[in-house]
């Protein structure tokens, strides 16, 4: 064997090696959820997707309370992340060297590599704290909403001007030329040729918020109820894998396992769902 | 009053970030010709068509001097106070490497302009204007069956032909060619040379080019630009056969121009 082919195959091992580091991980985790909590989910899904949990000690019960705390607070962490994120991070592009844009800039680089727990202890801080807080007297909801929005928007922000970025400057000067006002050269134009781009900046934005625990533990506090309103703690699905997680009791720890399985399917799904619509869009 | 002037360039200055690429120009572009601007690379040939249609301002830390005046109808407009949108849909503009928006298909690329500046109305009509100005830039029959093809799929010099159809559907009186055959094959350089001929019929026509021989086949008039400067400016045959000016004379005959102080 010569010594091209030899290098050819040493290198070839070796992708594939990396390539089985990562996936051992992977496989191992999502094996560990299916044989530790996927029977519970198969035995009685209705329960386990629409109930509330059960008191330790008690057989059955479910995340439901969980799932739609978790809707409500991305829910709003959404509708105030998304747009803020996509309309920053188009000022970013299209204003590149406006002093606003240079600031805003130096402050979503350092925001995106902010603890995200001190994220959440700002928000409670400001918002919702009891001697401090402007809108709550204790731990609540919306606080939780706004830091996970917090932590989106610089993440949302970067990819999207990123992507507006890889658009050729002969694009954006030729819509200028046809006589288009900026308004329509960003949204008629720049943004329908990179939507693609877009929605996946808005994907790995919700993918980094969806499992997060700790800034909704310090925000939003800890609620095994179903969600009762913005001022008070609500239940999360990340919030609730801990708890149950930590707890000595068993069936506890079974559903969190299942808990654990469904979240992991969900980022899984929002990722595909990126991919698939990346696809078509282009 | 200069009738027959469809733009007028007068002392125009134009620097960027405090360099003065453009350094006091006057010049009087006539009405329905082919006038060709030659000039070596980074004379500011390409800086002076921007300004006409002040596509120059899109351009950070620049500084426009001067007037220039565009005829619009009957009349001669400021173009530096008249709204951007309004000159640059009347000054129409095609870049050196042709671009049209390769999100949208062929017909969406002729339809978009006359819909967002609310020169058409109704599919019918967006379209009927498509078709008779795709006929009129040569690309029609190479195109009619594939309309809603992405634009990116055409070759090189149809998607030129593309863009050059594009801007005539906004009805403009003047259009802009910088280099607009650059980096495309014989035919279709023939192609769109034969067609900015043409259009001179309808509309003025001023073209940069850096190839002297292009200005040949194609112009009425040249300007000779070098390093921010008109060098010279007349007719093509006057210009071509006895030069006034030595630079422009060494240009022409194709000897190098470095160095040389103006």
């Amino acid at each position: 064997m010569s010594l091209k082919k030899l290098r050819d195959v040493v290198y070839t091992g070796l992708a594939y090696l990396s390539l089985l580091l990562l996936i051992i991980p992977l496989a191992w985790i999502i094996f560990e959820c299916i044989i530790r909590g996927g029977y519970y989910i198969v035995s009685r899904p209705l329960e386990f997707f629409t109930d509330i949990g059960r008191p330790p000690g008690v057989e059955g019960g479910g995340i439901g309370h969980a799932i739609q705390g978790s809707l409500y607070m991305l829910g709003l962490a959404l509708l105030i992340g998304v747009p803020t994120g996509m309309f920053a991070g188009i000022y970013l592009a299209e204003r590149r060297n406006s002093p606003i844009a240079k600031a805003a800039r130096f402050v979503s680089d350092i925001l995106v590599e902010f603890p995200t727990i001190l994220v959440g202890i700002v928000t409670y801080i400001f918002l919702a704290s009891k001697v401090t807080g402007i809108l709550a007297t204790g731990p609540a909801a919306f606080a939780a909403s706004l830091a996970l929005a917090l932590i989106m928007i610089p993440i949302v922000a970067r990819s999207v001007e990123a992507t507006f970025l890889t658009i050729p400057s002969e694009i954006r000067e030729g819509a200028y030329a046809l006589g288009f006002s900026s308004g329509q050269v960003i949204f008629r134009i720049l943004l329908p040729a990179v939507k693609a781009g877009v929605v996946t900046a808005v994907l790995i934005g919700f993918a980094k918020i969806i499992g997060e625990s700790a800034p909704v533990i310090v925000s939003n506090g800890i609620s095994n109820f179903w969600f009762s309103k913005w001022t008070e703690p609500a239940p999360s699905i990340p919030v609730l894998i801990y708890v149950y997680g930590l707890s000595p009791f068993k069936e506890w720890q079974t559903q969190a396992w299942a808990a654990s399985l469904f979240l992991l399917l969900l980022v899984m799904g929002v990722g595909f769902l990126a991919r698939r619509l990346t696809k078509k869009l282009l | 009053m200069l009738d027959n002037v469809a733009v007028s360039v007068r002392d125009l200055r134009v620097s960027i970030n405090n360099k003065e690429i453009i350094k006091g120009i006057s010049i009087d572009f006539p009405r329905y010709a082919v006038t060709a601007i030659i000039g070596p690379s980074g004379s500011g040939k390409t800086m002076l068509l921007r300004s006409i249609n002040r596509l120059v301002e899109l351009i950070p830390d620049v500084k426009v001097s001067g007037k220039i005046w565009v005829r619009i109808g009957d009349e001669l407009h400021d173009a530096y106070t008249l709204d951007p949108s309004y000159l640059r849909r009347k000054v129409g503009y095609v870049f050196q490497k042709p671009n049209p928006f390769p999100h949208l298909s062929i017909l969406k690329n002729m339809t978009i302009g006359p819909m967002l500046n609310g020169i058409a109305k109704g599919k019918k009509n967006l379209e009927r204007l498509a078709e008779e100005k795709l006929k009129e830039a040569g690309l029609w029959d190479e195109v009619k069956d594939r309309l809603n093809d992405a634009a990116w799929r055409l070759s090189g010099g149809q998607q030129q032909r593309l863009c050059i159809a594009r801007a005539l559907a906004l009805e403009p009186e003047i259009i802009l060619f910088d280099e607009p055959t650059t980096g495309l094959d014989l035919y279709n350089t023939k192609k769109i040379e034969e067609l900015m001929v043409r259009l001179k019929e309808k509309y003025t026509v001023i073209a940069v080019t850096h190839s002297v021989d292009q200005a040949g086949r194609i112009a009425d008039f040249i300007a000779f630009i070098y390093n921010g400067k008109l060098i010279e400016f007349g007719s093509a045959a006057s210009v071509l056969k006895s030069p006034a000016n030595e630079l422009t004379e060494l240009f022409i005959t194709g000897r190098v121009l470095d160095g040389v102080k103006v």
